[in-house]
């Protein structure tokens, strides 16, 4: 499964979930077979709107699964649903890793 | 002549002065059109209570999947604003932030796309008395009220139209302005007055819209002397505040007709309107 | 740090100068964001020394490169908001100001001329105030309040309680309840929505409570000038009350206030405004 988490920085496993799913600097994809990562830019997050349908229309174009951030906009949620992309809110100051473990453990709820 | 009523802040006046100058000009018989362009808060039609004659639901385009989709997003890549989104077999549009601009609707390699009409709101006619009225009533709850504003202010033609635009300095109020003869600034001697009724000073020069200023209730608040000429834009004409014309107002009637030496003061407003035109 | 936001919907309640003086009453150290640039009077209430503006970039517009184009008017005809004319030397010319950066121009150029530049949109900077600083922006005129710029004020809101070491945030949120209403919304820990009696403000409120259900913040009402229309107050309280705001201040209509307001006397200098909103503060502070 491939899972994509709204980072604020870095680029590894230990990277920290960032508080907004749209205006997220960047994503950090990981695949949860291997744990290889890959680091998507957010160039939604500089747009004048839509930052959130702009992000949900870049994550689904990457073929993940599901996504974490802190929080999802109306908009987001909307286009995340729509896109069949599960959702996962997480706080903000978790780590990657742990919130991974917490997915696979099915602790974490879905939206 | 198109004459916008306009104003950098809302509660100035503007609706007052607007009707007053279409039954001014009406009673000097006149053929005059007036435009409530405020079409989020249109109350144009409680002081000259038209009879309307025919109501049409505004709408703007916005793309609709017609044909094959194998999700290819380049309808997606295309829109500049994020409102279109390719799912796997279908798009969902986010109505709210789509530009109606057609670059979705080129970029489809199958010509799936086609723009459809999506309702806005009222575009409302009638007649008050012998003005000619036309309003908008943006539907509870619609996002965009640009396209409504540049419908009324479409079906508006004829020699003389009044157009009171919507409050501010942003979209909606350059809407209603632009393709104006003149503008008409109404604003108040308050520090909030003044300072964005420079901003509505600098929407008319980018618009190329010659601005005139109406001090309302020149009376209250303090000496903005200064801070109005500082606009660049001449001061033609000053209202004092007079409380008849504020329980007038509240009632739901013109003052124009029931307050005393009000009917002057339009007058020489609609003079001066008429004196700028020529000059400018 | 606790970040407040103030919301109202429609414009017109009273919003930005409760807000102001919320300012002014509040002791703790604090930073203060105007985000209601379509309304940007936060600056105009509080005084003091702006730091070097910045500038504020949202979207593109259209830029010709006439080496490449061949002057067929493709783009004058396309444009889908007129923003490309044709000038007396028989080029095409993009205005600025009408250019939404769509890009059906770069689409329909056979010779592809077009680029697309990003778009100053407005400038922002940090004043510095005796009520602590004050992030605010100015847009440019015709633009509108974006996403974007409503999160980079509030992240350099952040930035500076984080420096500062302030206990809260005050933001004057936008007008609305779309995209920068939602920008404003997100992470905050408390959401007021100042609202007056009325059907259009009672419209609006439901929007404003069900917006922070959606973000999962608690919010808090100010009911403003409470006493004008006692039965379509009572319609809010009820509102307030199914939907679980608490009312943090009743303000009632006083002659006082719009008079003092239009000779830029602070509201709390308005006699028994000063206790109403030191009360409000501590009923917000206790909120979040
Ligand atoms: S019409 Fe323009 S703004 Fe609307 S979805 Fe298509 S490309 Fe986007
Ligand atoms: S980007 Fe769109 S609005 Fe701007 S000039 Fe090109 S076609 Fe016109």
């Amino acid at each position: 499964m491939k899972v994509a988490f709204a980072i604020e920085a870095g680029d590894g496993l230990n990277a920290q979930v960032c508080p907004n799913f749209g205006r997220a600097p960047r994503f950090l994809i990981v695949d949860s077979k291997d744990n290889s990562t890959e680091v998507l830019e957010n160039k939604a997050a500089q747009e004048a709107h839509g930052a959130g349908t702009g992000a949900a229309a870049m994550i689904s174009k990457h073929g993940v699964q599901a996504i974490v951030a802190g929080r999802f906009g109306p908009k987001a949620f909307d286009a995340l649903s729509a896109a069949e992309i599960a959702m996962y809110e997480a706080p903000a100051d978790q780590t990657v890793k742990t919130v991974l473990v917490q997915i696979q453990a099915g602790t974490l709820k879905k939206l | 002549m198109r004459i916008a009523i306009a104003s950098g802040k809302g509660g100035t006046g503007k609706t007052l002065i607007a009707t007053s100058l279409a039954v001014h000009w009406a009673k000097q018989g006149k053929a005059v059109t007036y435009v409530d362009a405020d079409v989020e808060e249109p109350n144009g039609h409680l002081f000259l209570r038209p009879t309307f004659e025919k109501t049409t639901r505004h709408t703007v385009p916005v793309p609709r999947l017609a044909g094959f989709c194998d999700g290819c997003a380049k309808c997606q890549d295309a829109c500049a604003f994020n409102a279109i989104i390719a799912l796997k077999e279908r798009v969902q549009v986010f109505d709210e932030l789509c530009h109606s601009c057609g670059a979705c609707v080129n970029a489809c390699p199958h010509n799936s796309l086609k723009l459809q009409p999506r309702e806005l709101g009222d575009l409302r006619h009638g007649m008050a008395k012998n003005i000619n009225f036309i309003d908008g009533l943006l539907d509870v709850g619609e996002a965009r009220a640009t396209p409504l504003i540049e419908g009324v202010v479409e079906a508006a033609d004829g020699e003389l139209v009044i157009i009171d635009s919507p409050p501010g300095a942003s979209c909606p109020a350059v809407t209603a302005i632009r393709g104006a003869d003149i503008a008409v600034l109404i604003t108040e001697p308050t520090l909030f007055g003044v300072h964005d009724l420079d901003l509505a000073v600098q929407v008319c020069q980018k618009l190329n819209v010659p601005p005139i200023i109406v001090l309302n209730r020149a009376n209250l608040g303090g000496d903005m002397m200064d801070a109005i000429k500082a606009t660049g834009a001449p001061l033609v004409a000053q209202i004092d505040f007079d409380p008849q014309i504020s329980v007038a107002t509240a009632r739901g009637e013109l003052a124009i007709d029931v307050v005393p030496g009000f009917a002057d003061a339009i007058a020489n407003i609609a003079d001066a309107i008429v004196v700028s035109e020529v000059v400018s | 740090m606790k970040q407040i936001v103030m919301l109202s919907g429609k414009g017109g309640t009273g919003k930005t100068s409760i807000t102001a003086s919320l300012a002014r009453v509040a002791t703790e150290p604090k930073v203060i964001v105007d985000a209601d640039v379509d309304a940007a009077n936060m600056a105009i209430l509080l005084p003091g020394d702006d730091e070097q503006w910045r500038p504020f970039f949202a979207g593109t517009r259209a830029v010709i490169d006439y080496e490449a184009c061949i002057n067929c008017m493709t783009c004058v005809w396309e444009c889908p908001f007129k923003a490309i004319r044709e000038s007396k030397d028989f080029r095409p010319v993009v205005d600025e100001f009408d250019c939404e950066g769509c890009g059906v121009c770069g689409q329909v150029c056979p010779t592809n001329a077009f680029s697309f530049k990003p778009h100053q949109a407005g400038t922002w900077t940090v004043r510095d105030t005796k009520w602590g600083p004050l992030v605010h922006a100015a847009l440019n005129v015709g633009e509108d309040n974006s996403g974007k710029l409503v999160a980079q004020v509030r992240q350099e809101g952040r930035a500076q309680a984080a420096k500062t070491g302030a206990d809260y945030v005050l933001i004057d949120g936008p007008p609305g309840i779309g995209c920068p209403v939602h920008a404003a919304l997100g992470g905050t820990d408390l959401v007021i929505a100042v609202t007056e009696p009325g059907v259009s403000a009672q419209h609006d409120l439901n929007r404003l409570l069900d917006l922070a259900g959606w973000f999962k913040i608690p919010a808090a009402i100010i009911l403003n000038k409470a006493d004008l229309d006692p039965k379509a107050a009572q319609n809010l309280l009820k509102t307030a009350e199914d939907k679980g705001a608490k009312v943090v201040a009743k303000i009632p209509f006083m002659p006082e206030v719009p008079m003092a307001l239009s000779k830029g006397i602070p509201l709390i200098e308005v006699p028994g405004m000063q206790e109403i909103l030191g009360n409000c503060w501590q009923e917000i502070k206790e909120l979040v």
